[in-house]
């Protein structure tokens, strides 16, 4: 317990450090049970965060609870400081942080791509790379490359202008949704 | 405890009783296990402890590293875990056989809450006892608590073998310029899959910096004022960080361990994972509780003492080695930078002109302007473009904000409508920068020479110097940055006339000399801090003074030559200077480095200091060093300590170094 305290303690600290003003959580917005996917096509305007199911507000200090919630996109500058010197991690053990595993696909893949962003965006924007290898097998696809061509022609919708991460996942989630193909090869699994 | 539960109970004769008569079949554990535990049979937990005690298991070597105790400053055998919860006794973090019978008592306590059972919290030291104690009749009857979250940690682990990854060198912050160290647990590959190290895991141990003030963090390093503590992260995130954000080439060393070695080391993690330990920046820092975890696994994993006090990282790697066999596999993971760099070597001339171009006045239509051969040029030089923004604002870029962020998010739609497929490149391992080979960090050197005063006989000197880390410019730079130094605690001793005085102590000395490139222009800088024999007493004897030298500049390169400018502030504080206590001076050092190889190298070196109350100092030295071994070396210097003093004096000095 006292360990638990003393992260939050620490955690918060580094939160203190934070040099913008925290967004507000985007997960606010996004409903505990998983709503019909979008049937709407996509467009800058049909993005709205948090369409599809994700077991926020479960217990646990997951990525999803802990860094979504209050980083906002500043996850990687927070966490970086090379010293060996953490700022934010998940601790280990009877503190409860554990990924579950269990938790839901678009958690998974918010976590991924929320980190991921920056390196997802140019290997979409090229067609092809790790982060589009990786993020398959995170979504159960069976093949890398057809969901890189798919999601390399829908660049412009799935990076809209300031997107959030929940954004993204959704939209990625769609592009697989309306592929015949992709839609075939892709398990995504309990969305 | 019984006592108490009596006195409170004294009016209630019936429940009193009752209890009694609980209490002729349940005893609990002795007075030193924190949490009375009670167990239905206490003497089959008894007899389990006897036969602990009877093999001695407690003082055995892996219950000592299961629970961490080392030697501490004091010479007493203590648990460096703090976290009271670590422990099942009382004194547990100085008795290791109280803590062996607390914790055998434990394992066959109760199940009340689920996931805080001793045997879901601490599984090494349970698999370790029951592999001492195999076959003994108490395990029969050891409970079975669902542990729901350890196994969650080892399903999504889902470990296939753990590699100790070393990330290299990173001048920019004080902290991580001798690199740092990790874990990373590699995933089973499924079956018709090929191995995605983004879905691995990272777990690294680091201390919780709770300050931002440079000056107490310094000091509550050094003193172990920090907590540190292990986290486990996805490795995509050591991945973004290390590589991407900070342009730090991965080096990962598979560690060939057997499944029961592989299994222990996974338990072992979690059930160190939630407890705190004192951090120490130099000495038990992430490297060395990495080695901690090792050893505790097997008897034939010994690291720490392998490694001298201050635990460096690339010395870490290197104890690896020390092991037999304990290496299986080295693999490298390139920096951001070298992914730039591997695409800037394929420009054409012309693509280089107008990468130039556009990255140095950025406007829609100077992209737009740009004539491809083909799309597949067109291709490789926006993939560049991309790299070289991520590189150039790592900051502008994960936060959405910035014009070089503003600038990629366009340069990444016109990539977008490039109908070409990006193929992996594979670049090139630069073998010789291998951590593992790098030379030891610790230096003695032994030397002579003789001294020329105009108008006096020769002077013959000798030399002993010391330092404790890391790396100087003329040492071997096999698996080292070339082109910098960083040493620290270095001592230097003259011998003469039957005295031994210390010439010099360098608490710390880092020089990072960045040369001039037209797409980085990073300046170089240096600062040396300690104490200095200074010729500034009384008639021109040499004393003592203290204080720092601070240098920034720039330096330019061709092949294997690189020179610098460096102005330079110079501050010094002596009790027996002769003029003013307080020495000041401005100044500027010219250097040449030729590195005929990673071993032999050059160095010559001019520098002029004007001080505030003191003459103009003009010193010159011209340096040679053969590195013949990674551990020996040979160095000759001839060196002027004042070009403008009316008596000439000049040194020649043969230097044996030895590194260890």
């Amino acid at each position: 317990m006292k360990l638990l305290l003393f992260l939050l303690t620490a955690v918060s600290v580094s939160f203190a450090q934070a040099k913008k003003p925290m967004k507000p959580s985007p997960k606010a917005a996004a409903p505990a049970v998983a709503p019909a996917p979008r049937a709407a096509p996509m467009g800058h305007a049909a993005h709205k965060s948090g369409a599809y199911s994700r077991p926020y507000g479960m217990a646990g200090c997951g990525l999803g609870t802990l860094i979504m919630d209050k980083r906002s996109s500043q996850v990687l500058v927070a966490t970086t400081n090379g010293t060996g010197v953490q700022t934010i991690g998940i601790t280990l053990g009877t503190s409860n942080c554990v990924d579950e595993a269990t938790s839901q696909v678009a958690d998974k893949m918010d976590k991924y791509i929320h980190i991921n962003k920056v390196q997802l965006a140019g290997d979409i924007a090229k067609g092809n790379g790790e982060t589009i290898v990786a993020l398959s097998e995170v979504i159960g696809c069976q093949s890398s490359q057809n969901l890189g061509s798919a999601l390399k022609a829908s660049y412009r919708d799935v990076f809209a202008n300031d997107f959030t991460t929940n954004e993204v996942t959704d939209s990625i989630i769609t592009v697989i949704q309306q592929d015949s193909q992709l839609s075939q090869e892709c398990s995504l699994a309990q969305i | 405890m019984k006592v108490a539960f009596f006195r409170t109970h004294i009016l209630c004769l019936g429940f009193v009783l009752f209890s009694a008569l609980i209490s002729a079949t349940t005893t609990a554990a002795p007075a030193f296990v924190k949490k009375p535990v009670e167990v239905s049979d206490s003497s089959v937990v008894q007899s389990l402890i006897d036969a602990a005690e009877a093999a001695k298991l407690s003082e055995t070597r892996t219950w000592r590293k299961l629970m961490h105790f080392e030697l501490n400053a004091f010479g007493m055998l203590r648990s460096q875990v703090k976290a009271p919860a670590f422990f099942f006794s009382e004194n547990g973090d100085h008795k290791l056989d109280q803590e062996m019978q607390a914790t055998l008592w434990s394992f066959f306590g109760p199940i009340e809450v689920k996931d805080e059972h001793a045997i879901c919290k601490f599984p090494a030291r349970l698999s370790w006892l029951q592999s001492k104690l195999k076959g003994h009749p108490a395990w029969a009857s050891l409970p079975k608590p669902t542990c729901y979250y350890f196994d969650v940690f080892l399903r999504n682990l889902n470990a296939e073998s753990i590699s100790f990854v070393f990330s290299s060198y990173y001048a920019n912050n004080p902290g991580s310029a001798f690199g740092h160290t990790f874990f990373r647990v590699n995933k089973k590959i499924k079956e018709g899959r090929s191995k995605q190290e983004l879905l691995d895991y990272g777990i690294s141990y680091a201390a919780n910096v709770t300050t931002s003030n440079p000056l107490i963090y310094f000091i509550n390093g050094l003193m172990g004022g920090f907590t540190g503590t292990y986290a486990s992260v996805p490795y995509y995130y050591k991945v973004r960080e290390y590589n991407d954000y900070e342009s730090r080439d991965l080096w990962s060393y598979e560690l060939n361990l057997n499944d029961a070695e592989l299994q222990q080391l996974l338990y072992h993690i979690w059930e160190v994972g939630p407890h705190y330990f004192d951090y120490y920046f130099f000495t038990q820092n992430c490297s060395y509780h990495m080695l901690t975890l090792m050893e505790a696994v097997s008897d034939r994993i010994e690291l720490t003492n392998k490694v001298p006090l201050y635990v460096i990282p690339s010395d870490s790697v290197k104890a690896l080695f020390e092991v037999p066999g304990f290496v299986r596999k080295v693999e490298f993971r390139p920096s951001l930078r070298r992914h730039f760099e591997d695409k800037w070597n394929r420009f054409t001339d012309q693509e280089k002109k107008d990468f130039l171009f556009v990255v140095t006045g950025y406007t829609d239509a100077a992209l737009t302007g740009i004539k491809f051969d083909n799309i597949q040029r067109k291709a490789l030089f926006l993939d560049g473009l991309i790299d070289y923004v991520d590189m150039k604002d790592p900051d502008g870029v994960a936060k959405h904000e910035g014009s070089w962020y503003h600038m990629k998010e366009k340069v990444l739609i016109s990539r977008a409508e490039v109908a070409v497929i990006s193929e992996p490149v594979a670049i090139l391992v630069p073998e010789d920068e291998r951590p593992d080979i790098s030379h030891p960090s610790s230096r003695v050197s032994l030397g002579f020479g003789e001294r020329n005063v105009t108008g006096a006989s020769k002077q013959s000197l000798g030399f002993l110097n010391f330092r404790f880390a890391f790396h100087e410019l003329l040492d071997d730079s096999h698996g080292l940055p070339a082109r910098s130094q960083l040493e620290f605690g270095n001592f230097k001793f003259q011998y003469f006339e039957n005295d031994l005085n210390l010439e010099s102590f360098s608490f710390f000395n880092i020089m990072q000399l960045n040369p001039l490139r037209t797409l980085d222009p990073k300046p170089s800088w240096g600062i040396d801090v300690g104490v200095k024999n200074m010729p500034l007493c009384d008639g021109g004897k040499s004393c003592l003074g203290s204080g720092l030298q601070v240098y920034g500049g720039y330096a330019a390169d061709w092949g294997r030559h690189m020179v610098w400018l460096l102005p330079f502030i110079h501050y010094r504080y002596g009790n027996s200077f002769a003029i003013t206590r307080n020495y000041a001076a401005v100044g500027y050092q010219v250097g040449y480095l030729f590195e005929a190889s990673q071993t032999y190298k050059l160095l010559a070196k001019y520098s002029k200091e004007v001080p505030d109350r003191y003459p103009t100092v003009d010193t010159a030295s011209v340096t040679a060093r053969y590195n013949f071994k990674s551990n020996q070396a040979a160095e000759f210097e001839w060196s002027n300590p004042n070009l403008n003093s009316p008596v000439e004096s000049q040194t020649t000095k043969f230097l044996f170094h030895y590194f260890f």
